[in-house]
């Protein structure tokens, strides 16, 4: 059992002492946080559940609380994937401390040759199916007859707002949406230029093509 | 506070029985004034950015209630052992959105202090006919907000350091953005009431505006502006204690539907310097967006929901 005294502490330091301790714990580790404030209390177990273990707290004799964590840890990715929340923290990490950009590049409005109906289709599931990753991209670049994804009338606006404001960078080409007229049409996030999507394209750790 | 003498005076239009933050003493049948302040210690790094913030903040009660700043005076506590050039970067963050504000700054005090403070005293002028009280909105009124919630989670996260630059670099905007255009924009239509949010968080304010309006306000929770890595900050527990507090206190005037924690956590977070709460009829509130987005502002603004009945609950979140 690992026991961290954040006594004395006011937010959000016995988080941080918390987190501390379960980065270092193993999975079915017991932590005992101790704390003199409720407020401690209640975010150190918003944490813990955050981080998908089971927190429960307990008044002390002289008024302090004690906090109870029973670490749950996926071993590895592959052979837990239930324990997505721990995932989630961790590729949350290193998303904002080591800046890991997948970029999602739509050239079209439809996904894959044949028929074109059917790419519209395909293209309204891809991007629905993208919401409902686990870790979403960093940024989605949208040109040529892909601009018209990101404009008013679009079956997949609704979609693309939600991926905006989960903090995926949403940017349409200025260039294609003048082509197309649709610059004052534009439903969701930024427009960009030609630079940019190089810049972010050379920059990124992975491009994904539909 | 309940043995200090009450003061009177026929002039005084807005005291400190409404619990606003600033007075308001009518001049002339023409003139009022509005008489505010407000000071803190910092909540960022940058001392410069912390004087702009702390500037903009206590100008923005002005706007609120529906006046100009005019004239501002700098309240300042600074320690010894700091390098005086910190405190030229706070005077000066406070100086530029003073002018930006289009007031004068005319000098202010300065005293010793542990810890560094930095505010404002600012008075501005109203028409008295014209000031937006937090007690006129109408059954069917729409609410409009002018700037995303959530710097009181983000500021809790920035001290972990588990906040995002992104989400850091959004927070300092928003709490730097002075309200003066936002203000400037719905002037132009019949603002039936408006607060600024501040402490007591989105559904604080709403509550004071609701109750004094004695009706209810309906708010659609996914359609206000929140910045971004704030839901995921407060739902991994970075969630302040006035947060907490906030909750406590007005948690038996909401009637909180399916909103989830982390939610209701953002929504009852203590925001500095946040944006205006204005509610107007439905075809102005139309316009009024409208009008928003042409005026470039550099923060996020939504139609949040309505006023309708009153209800048990003077907040109905949906």
């Amino acid at each position: 059992m690992i026991t961290v005294d954040a006594r004395g502490f006011e937010c959000p330091k016995p988080v941080i002492l918390t987190k501390d301790a379960m980065r270092s714990a193993k999975n079915g580790d017991r932590i005992e946080v101790l704390v003199d404030n409720d407020i401690a209390v209640s975010n150190i177990i918003k944490y813990a559940q955050s981080a998908n273990s089971i927190a429960i707290s307990q008044l002390e004799d002289d008024g302090s609380f004690k906090v109870i964590i029973s670490v749950a840890k996926a071993e590895t990715k592959v052979e837990k994937p239930i324990d997505t929340q721990v995932e989630k923290e961790e590729e949350l990490e290193v998303s904002t401390h080591q800046q890991d950009k997948t970029v999602i590049v739509i050239p079209c409005d439809g996904m894959g040759d044949g028929n074109e109906e059917l790419g519209r289709i395909l293209m309204k599931s891809f991007i629905f199916a993208i919401t409902n990753l686990e870790v979403l991209p960093s940024t989605m670049l949208f040109y040529n007859g892909g601009a018209k994804l990101t404009c008013e009338g679009s079956v997949v606006l609704e979609d693309l707002k939600n991926l905006s404001s989960s903090g995926v960078e949403i940017l349409t080409c200025g260039t294609c949406l003048d082509f197309f007229g649709l610059k004052d049409v534009l439903g969701v996030g930024e427009v960009t230029n030609m630079y940019s999507i190089v810049e972010i394209m050379d920059n990124a750790t992975r491009i994904i093509r539909p | 506070m309940g043995k200090l003498p009450k003061f009177t005076d026929p002039n005084l239009i807005v005291g400190i029985e409404t619990s606003d933050d600033a007075a308001i003493y009518k001049i002339n049948e023409e003139v009022a004034m509005i008489q505010t302040l407000d000071f803190f210690t910092p909540i960022v790094d940058d001392p410069y950015m912390f004087g702009a913030i702390a500037a903009s903040n206590a100008l923005s009660d002005v706007w609120a209630m529906g006046g100009e700043p005019k004239v501002a005076l700098n309240i300042v506590g600074f320690p010894s052992c700091l390098d005086p050039e910190v405190l030229g970067e706070i005077l000066r963050g406070g100086a530029d959105k003073v002018k930006e504000a289009g007031a004068v700054l005319i000098g202010g005090h300065t005293i010793k202090n542990d810890e560094p403070q930095y505010g404002l005293s600012v008075s501005g002028f109203v028409h008295p006919e014209k000031i937006w009280t937090n007690a006129g909105a109408n059954v069917g009124d729409v609410l409009i907000l002018t700037k995303q919630i959530g710097t009181g989670v983000i500021n809790t996260g920035m001290k972990a350091d588990m906040s995002s630059e992104k989400s850091n670099k959004e927070a300092e905007i928003v709490m730097a953005s002075l309200n003066k255009k936002a203000k400037e924009v719905a002037s132009k239509y019949n603002i039936t009431s408006c607060t600024d949010i501040t402490g007591f968080g989105l559904l604080g304010h709403s509550i004071e505006m609701a109750e004094g309006s004695d009706l209810t306000f309906e708010i659609e929770a996914d359609k206000v502006p929140m910045i971004s890595d704030a839901l995921s900050l407060a739902n991994m527990g970075l969630v302040p204690a006035g947060t907490y507090k906030n909750r406590n206190y007005f948690s038996g005037k909401v009637d909180t539907g399916k909103c989830s924690e982390n939610v209701l956590d953002v929504l009852f977070d203590p925001q500095t310097s946040g944006g205006l709460l204005l509610s107007l009829s439905e075809e102005e509130g139309k316009n009024l967006l409208k009008d928003l987005e042409q005026a470039g502002l550099d923060t996020e603004f939504a139609l949040i929901g309505k006023v309708v009945d009153k209800d048990e609950k003077s907040i109905r979140l949906v």
